[in-house]
């Protein structure tokens, strides 16, 4: 390890009087959220701890078996949070999102590990935080897609009704509100990559550079994550919405408006 | 000639408990429904282009039974004109563009387009924007484009109630001579009655949800909020 990287335990508690300030214009501003900012400081603090040990004891003992735990874990988390998020799917969309997350998933760690990195798959120092920047983006890509997807469609009822009642085929219907919806999930990622190295140092390649990296050799780093991020985040709102759509209307395509429940 | 007809049809959703006499629909007649709010008008139409699908009975167009019709092809021949107007954004000739091209035809001709404006009273120049239509502008257009949609069967569900009566009476006035000249078969939903003489056809009276449902069906309840 670099001396760059060690950090005092005094100089990491004093982040914690931050907190203070926080709760200081919560207070001010009469926001009924200390309680929950405490308790997400808390639940952040105890699982990076626990998440930092266990990595520091699979990276000493590696096993593919282990990797793939982690990695399991990670995306079993990931389809939690999107299918919470998204209530209103129904059984067969929720199996089409479950299945796009692992797919998407496992198709962009894989290009990057073989391809990019081309270290051994399962080398944890690898794939596990690469996985871990992936995944939370194919989350967070999901769950926004759909969630975009349901509120453009509950919010134009009358159109779709209209339509359907002329006889246009649902899947013409449909189409426009899955594509406005994967642009609303995209356009973060994009709008991400254009300020990348003017208006922020992004977090990786921060991180690598703290680490004693060169920041020539981290930017290259940051640069695939970015693409792989942005196509993680079409990959999977694509597949969900495109195959998912398809369970929103029955054989006589009758199309059910999923609405917020 | 009989286009369409139901046998023993009734519809059961949540509450919504509602059976049909059964009725029969004429060939090139516009044929009027009337009946108390709740009876069942709107959900009658909606099992007739196939968006809803009845409990039971059955509903045949030109002999066959509906069910084993392609529904889009279904829909496509009798079309049903939403009580809601939608328009798209943009000019009034676009919305014409549009909806035809959803129903993969081709885009009716200026003059053409003309004559449907005019039928439905929507005076307006086809490059008119439809943002800056007020509501019942909207209905006007909107039933416009639906007719130049080219459907055997129209099921106007309230198409004036937005309309003033004057309004109201232009434009069945010449929609019955329009579906005379093209062939056209409507049904018409309205809650002016005093349209009914002048321009129907046919009637067909639903009676209220009957009380009498409820010991048939064995239902705990049969109200009907639904129209």
């Amino acid at each position: 390890m670099t001396e760059s990287l060690s950090m005092q335990l005094s100089g990491f508690a004093s982040i914690y009087l931050l907190l203070l300030i926080v709760g200081a214009i919560f207070k001010k501003c009469h926001i009924q959220q200390t309680k929950f900012l405490l308790l997400a400081s808390l639940q952040m603090t105890v699982q990076l701890i626990i998440a930092g040990y266990v990595l520091l004891y699979i990276f000493k003992y590696p096993s593919p078996i282990f990797t793939c735990t982690y990695l399991a874990l990670m995306i079993g988390f990931a389809i939690h949070r999107a299918l919470n998020k998204n209530k209103w799917l129904n059984n067969k969309f929720k199996w089409i999102t479950i299945l796009s997350i692992v797919l998407s998933g496992a198709f962009i760690v894989g290009f990057m590990m073989i391809a990019v990195i081309q270290k051994d798959i399962f080398t944890p120092q690898y794939i596990i935080p690469i996985s871990g920047m992936l995944v939370s983006a194919i989350m967070n890509g999901s769950t926004l897609a759909l969630k975009a997807f349901r509120e453009s469609m509950d919010g134009q009822r009358n159109r779709i009704e209209v339509l359907m009642n002329i006889g246009t085929p649902p899947q013409e219907i449909v189409h426009p509100f899955v594509n406005q919806a994967m642009e609303t999930a995209l356009l973060p990622t994009l709008n991400n990559m254009v300020g990348m190295g003017i208006v922020s140092l992004p977090g990786m390649m921060t991180g690598q550079i703290l680490a004693g990296a060169l920041p020539n050799e981290a930017v290259l780093y940051q640069i695939t994550i970015m693409i792989a991020n942005s196509t993680a985040v079409s990959l999977v709102s694509f597949a969900t919405l495109y195959f998912g759509c398809r369970t929103l209307w029955n054989d006589r395509y009758q199309i059910t408006i999923p609405s917020a429940k | 000639m009989e286009l369409l007809r139901t046998e023993q049809l009734s519809f059961t959703a949540g509450n919504t408990h509602i059976r049909y006499p059964d009725l029969v629909v004429e060939a090139n007649k516009m044929t009027f429904l009337s009946g108390p709010s709740g009876c069942g008008k709107s959900t009658l139409f909606r099992l007739l282009n196939g968006t809803l699908t009845q409990t039971a009975g059955r509903i045949f167009y030109r002999g066959t039974d509906t069910l084993t019709m392609d529904t889009l092809e279904l829909r496509r021949q009798i079309l049903l004109v939403n009580q809601q107007a939608y328009l798209f954004d943009g000019t009034v000739e676009d919305n014409f563009r549009i909806y035809n091209q959803y129903r993969h035809q081709p885009v009716p001709a200026k003059s053409a387009i003309k004559e449907y404006l005019y039928i439905a009273s929507a005076h307006f120049d086809p490059t008119h924007e439809t943002a800056r239509l007020s509501g019942g502008e909207r209905q006007r257009v909107f039933n416009a484009v639906m007719l130049s949609l080219g459907a055997d069967v129209y099921l106007w569900d309230e198409p004036s109630s937005a309309l003033d009566t004057i309004t109201a009476n232009a434009f069945f006035y010449r929609l019955r001579a329009f579906n005379a000249d093209r062939g056209i078969t409507s049904l018409v939903i309205t809650h002016d009655d005093s349209l009914i003489p002048t321009f129907s056809d046919a009637l067909i009276t639903l009676d209220a949800p009957r009380l009498s449902s409820i010991s048939s069906a064995t239902a705990a309840s049969s109200t009907n909020q639904h129209d």
